[in-house]
Formats: C-alpha cells, sequence, structure tokens
C-alpha cells in the first residue's frame, strides 16, 4: 500500500523532473565542473609525456593503476580498475562502464599536448592521432576508511592512454581529477571533492603558490613526489617533495630566459579529514623543511617562504 | 511537425487538429508509458483517449509549459486510476514490478495519522530527487515514474542492463535513508 501512496506522489513531482527524463541524451555535454579539473590534470599529463617513459608513469602514478598493458585501450583501463578491486583498502569497486572518448581526446589532444609537447617529442599530428587516446569509465567505489581518505560514490574518470608504436600496446600515463559524486543525501552543488588527499592537497598548494608567484612568473606548475601518509584518528599527516616549475626570467642567467626552470622543497601538510574523505580547508597546514641536509625538520609555515616582491 | 505552443493555440481555438497534432507528436510516448503501466495495449489506448479527452477539457483554460510534461502526467494519472480499478487482476506489468522494488525501501508508519500527506510527500520526493546525480535521477525517474523496464533505461543511458539493476539498488538505498532521517512514512 506505500509503494502506491508513494507512487502517486511521485506522479505529481514538478513537470522539470519529468522534461528533463524524457530529453536525456546518452552523450550529454559534462557539467561545467568536471573542466576545472583538467587544467592541473594536464600539467600532470604534459609531466608524464615530457619524461616520456612508462617508467615515469609508474613512478607518478604510484600504486594507483596496477595495469596489463593491451592492444586494447578500454581492457587496459579495466584491467586497472580490476586490481583497484583487489586493494586492501577497496572495499568494492562495480564498473558501469569503460569506453573511449574520442571527443576528450581530440580536446585534450587539440589544447594541451599540440604545439610545445608534441615539437619536442618529434610527433606529428598523424602520430598523435593513432597513440593518444583519453578512455572514460563510470564506477562505483568503496572503500575502507581506516586505511584511506579516498571518498565513497560514483566516480567518472578519464585515463589518459599512450600507444608504444612497436608493440602496439596501450599503457595508462595518467588519470584525471576523481570527479566523484559523494554518496550523500544533500543535493550535488560546487565542485566535487577531490578523491584522494594527495590531490586534495595538490589542489590546495597549486591554488596557494599561483596566488603568491603569479605576479612574478609565468608557466606556473606543480608536482608533487615521494608521496607518504599516516592517519591518526580523523587527522591525515603527509609529506613530499614539491616541485614548483616556473619559465625564467633570466634575471642571473640570461639563457634562461623563457626556459621552464624549477624549485623542489621538503613539505609537511597536516589536516582533519572530513567522513567523506574531504579535507577540511580550515585545518590544513603546511610545514617547510628547515633544513638543506639531513633528516628533514618541518618547523617553516609555507606562507613564510613566499616573496613579498621578488625584487627585493 | 508543429511546436507546442501552437498546438496550444489550437486547443484554444477548439480545433480539432490540436489532438491530432498532439498524438503525432507525443502519441508514442502516452502509448508507451501506459502499456509499461498496464501491460495491455487495449487499456493503454483507452487511457490515452481518455487523457486526450481530459486535456481538451483543460485547455483552454490551462496553458502548461513544459506540453510534453503535463501531457505525460495526465497519462501517468488515468492508466493508475485503471490500473487500481483493476487491482485484482494480475498484469505483471513493469510498474507491478516497479512498486515491489519501492515497497522495501519505504518506511511504514506506527500509526495511520503518521502517514505523510500526499503534497508534503511530493516535496520531499523532489528534495530526494534534487540531491541525486543528474544520472541517477534520470535512471530513478525512469524507473518509477515513466516505469521503463531495465533495458530501456540501459538503452536511453547507454549504462550496462546490470549496472541499472545496481544504480537502482543504490538509489533505493538512499532514499530509504533520506525518508528515515526526516521521518517521512509512507
Amino acid at each position: 500500500m506505500n509503494a502506491k501512496a508513494f507512487s502517486e506522489a511521485l506522479g505529481e513531482i514538478d513537470g522539470k523532473y519529468i522534461e528533463s527524463a524524457i530529453s536525456y541524451e546518452t552523450r550529454r555535454p559534462r557539467a561545467a565542473h568536471t573542466r576545472r579539473w583538467l587544467i592541473p590534470l594536464a600539467a600532470a599529463i604534459l609531466t608524464v609525456l615530457l619524461a616520456g617513459t612508462v617508467a615515469a608513469a609508474a613512478i607518478m602514478l604510484g600504486d594507483l593503476w596496477v595495469q596489463k598493458p593491451s592492444a586494447d585501450p578500454v581492457e587496459v583501463v579495466r584491467s586497472a580498475l580490476e586490481n583497484q578491486a583487489g586493494k586492501e583498502y577497496a572495499l568494492n569497486i562495480e564498473v558501469d562502464r569503460v569506453e573511449i572518448d574520442e571527443a576528450e581526446t581530440d580536446r585534450v589532444r587539440e589544447r594541451f599536448i599540440k604545439g610545445t609537447i608534441a615539437d619536442r617529442r618529434g610527433w606529428s599530428d598523424a602520430h598523435l592521432a593513432r597513440h593518444f587516446l583519453v578512455v572514460r569509465a563510470d564506477y562505483y567505489a568503496q572503500y575502507d576508511h581506516t586505511q584511506t581518505t579516498r571518498a565513497d560514490g560514483e566516480v567518472t574518470m578519464y585515463f589518459y592512454l599512450t600507444q608504444d608504436v612497436d608493440s602496439g600496446a596501450w599503457t595508462i600515463v595518467d588519470n584525471s581529477g576523481n570527479v566523484n559524486w559523494l554518496e550523500d543525501d544533500s543535493p550535488v552543488t560546487g565542485a566535487p571533492a577531490a578523491q584522494t588527499a594527495e590531490e586534495q592537497l595538490s589542489a590546495y598548494l597549486s591554488d596557494l603558490f599561483d596566488r603568491a608567484y603569479s605576479p612574478y612568473y609565468d608557466g606556473l606548475r606543480y608536482q608533487i613526489d615521494d608521496y607518504g601518509e599516516t592517519m591518526d584518528g580523523d587527522t591525515v599527516t603527509a609529506t613530499f617533495l614539491w616541485t614548483m616549475y616556473y619559465l625564467g626570467k633570466g634575471w642571473d642567467v640570461g639563457t634562461d630566459e623563457g626556459v621552464e626552470q624549477q624549485v623542489s622543497q621538503s613539505l609537511q601538510a597536516k589536516a582533519v579529514v572530513d567522513e567523506n574523505g574531504a579535507l577540511v580547508p580550515e585545518t590544513i597546514s603546511v610545514l617547510a623543511d628547515e633544513r638543506a641536509v639531513g633528516d628533514p625538520v618541518y618547523s617553516v609555515p609555507i606562507e613564510e617562504t613566499f616573496p613579498d616582491q621578488l625584487g627585493d | 511537425m508543429i511546436d507546442d505552443k501552437s498546438i496550444i493555440e489550437l486547443f484554444f481555438a477548439r480545433s480539432e487538429r490540436a489532438l491530432e497534432e498532439l498524438d503525432a507528436k507525443y502519441g508514442k510516448l502516452c502509448h508507451t508509458l501506459s502499456l509499461n503501466i498496464l501491460n495491455n495495449r487495449q487499456d493503454a489506448e483507452e487511457c490515452v483517449n481518455d487523457a486526450y479527452l481530459g486535456i481538451w477539457n483543460a485547455i483552454p483554460p490551462a496553458r502548461p509549459d513544459p506540453l510534453r510534461a503535463y501531457v505525460c502526467k495526465v497519462v501517468r494519472n488515468v492508466s493508475l486510476k485503471l490500473w487500481h480499478r483493476r487491482g485484482a487482476e494480475k498484469r505483471n506489468s513493469v510498474y507491478d514490478v516497479a512498486l515491489k522494488e519501492l515497497e522495501d525501501c519505504l518506511p511504514a508508519p506506527d500509526t495511520v495519522e503518521a502517514e505523510a500527506e500526499g503534497r508534503e510527500l511530493t516535496r520531499v520526493i523532489e528534495g530526494f530527487l534534487d540531491g541525486l546525480r543528474e544520472e541517477n535521477r534520470v535512471i530513478f525517474l525512469r524507473r518509477y515514474w515513466f516505469s521503463d523496464s531495465y533495458a530501456e533505461i540501459a538503452a536511453r543511458t547507454g549504462i550496462p542492463e546490470k549496472s541499472v539493476s545496481m544504480r537502482l539498488v543504490r538509489v533505493r538505498k538512499q532514499l530509504k535513508r533520506y525518508l528515515a532521517e526526516r521521518e517521512v512514512y509512507v
């Protein structure tokens, strides 16, 4: 009886819901907030592509995706997701859909790879057209929150693959910023949370460094290496090597002008993690290593390392 | 095919062409919806005709926008009335199966007084729908509003049938939790 009452009440919902359910199309354009992750991820793609080796990809991806290179790019992604399901921290991974996303492939290829990157690698348009792909995967994930900060819920992930010309095997070189809709009753609004603590810290620091250094430098991009984290109650502590890339001004060495430079520092970040795996922004603190050699001593608030005026 | 505004103008002009145009544009949608509920072509045909008559009587003065959603609502309501009237009959329609799926996820009241009123429940449902990801909202509505089969939903969304089923299980769990937290009993 109560299902009938529910069904009748459902029948009276506003026409806009009905209209949207009728007009929904399978390959609808993605929401704008998906796009915001493509800019930071583009830097990651460039890093990997510039490094140009699968080994570099493996280092960057850590143990996130254990994959079986194959002639079928969809199978490569599927195997990576299946391997994810075997991880201790993964309680459940249900793959809904894995497919090549032609539109996204074209967009990433045109916007981020063609030009400088392709020139340096000696890639022709024809090579790019044949040996670079974006594969979209939709899946549902549940994690053991005593072991990981990753959030539960439905995930749409874009995988970036390159193909070895000789063997024909495709390999995942990177994945997108984990657009994750938390399985929560609250309306989904605003930007989705980054999925891992590392990604959230990367986003947080990128924003912080952009604000500090963009008045002085062009071509800013960032990278995290040697990342490690521990959980103590609801607080995550992470240590990692943070590298900032920028285009040199040539002030000290004239030939550096316009050439990409880099500076690295060891950082320790702490933050409270909420029940959805998101870092609570106001609790994030980042300390820099005060020592140049030996074991690190994290004592300098990152903000104190920023320039007030670079010319001073 | 003429646009919705022109169809409504034909209704206002009391032209019988209004019904012809309406049927040409939305007839298939209406028949599928009614058939999913009743699982009987003759009954579905009868309900769609009754719905058209209801729409003829309602416009004017009504000027529904969007027209398509309005027409679907009328067809659904008329079809459900017949479904209730013939409740004792075994139909095995998609609607029957969908209702059984919903049964398990609806918190039952301790007393009749505790039951949510229809309009109040509708607002709660809208709140729940607002919180769903678009794809899940569409899957939920296609199943429980339109009584589509899993195969039809899979074809519409491009998601495999098995995944549609898993998604619906998860959304129903969310619904159960949503209603329980708000102490809404049906």
